[in-house]
């Protein structure tokens, strides 16, 4: 069992890996993946936009993209109407 | 539900009053949604690819406490902020923008119930109380479920 351990940062390969996947997976990774993207996108901008440009400031350089972002996860309700729950809760 | 709320602030209270987005209530919004979806995404992404993202699930759970009052409390200052412009443009708007404020108190009960639940039977649940244990916990109950 020594094979199971794990480090910090807790990657490690589960028992199937990718091997089933049928299309519908392969879809919904991309999906997560690319939220993932656009929102640590934003989590920097704000963070970065805070102290440079202020408060007041942060809609302007950050607001358009979030709008979208946040757009994009309509398809989510998509997902869960074809019994897909894992990116909907 | 999330989503809908999160769109009513996106586009009919932010895109239509921008300038109420120059509060730093709106900055607070962003950075716990922001720092929620990198998480859940970053664990859906890696638990679909066969992975069992340990510290991301922890992430997941624990942030909760913290990120689920700071949007919420950000959000529902802003829709209440938006009454009143919303007063202006036609009296409707304002009604239907206090209605949903007030639909928020039994959301904010029902969500918070789920996870504290969730979270609760993670801790007495001796298969997921450890990392690790995980794919043990499903093979075992996939094979007795045929």
């Amino acid at each position: 069992m020594d094979t199971q351990e794990r480090s910090d940062t807790g990657r490690k390969p589960g028992p199937k890996p990718l091997q089933s996947s049928s299309a519908k997976t392969q879809y919904l990774i991309l999906y997560n993946f690319v939220s993932a993207v656009l929102w640590l996108a934003v989590l920097g901008r704000v963070v970065l936009l805070v102290p440079i440009v202020g408060f007041a400031r942060v809609y302007p350089g950050v607001g358009r993209f979030t709008k979208w972002t946040q757009t994009v996860a309509v398809l989510e309700i998509a997902h869960s109407a074809t019994g897909e729950h894992l990116a909907s809760s | 539900m999330q989503v809908a709320s999160r769109l009513l602030l996106v586009w009919p209270i932010v895109n239509t009053f921008p300038f109420l987005a120059r509060s730093p209530v709106y900055s607070s919004m962003l950075l716990a949604w922001s720092v929620t979806e990198v998480i859940r995404y970053g664990y859906f992404t890696f638990t679909l690819s066969g992975y069992s993202p340990g510290f991301l699930s922890w992430l997941r759970y624990n942030t909760f406490y913290i990120l689920y009052p700071l949007g919420i409390s950000s959000e529902c200052y802003l829709i209440y902020s938006a009454i009143g412009p919303a007063k202006q443009i036609r009296q409707e708007f304002a009604w239907v923008l206090q209605l949903i404020l007030f639909i928020y108190i039994p959301g904010i009960s029902y969500h918070t119930q789920l996870v504290v639940k969730a979270n609760y039977c993670r801790l007495i649940h001796p298969l997921y109380a450890y990392d690790g244990s995980e794919e043990e916990g499903y093979e075992r109950k996939a094979a007795t479920e045929g």
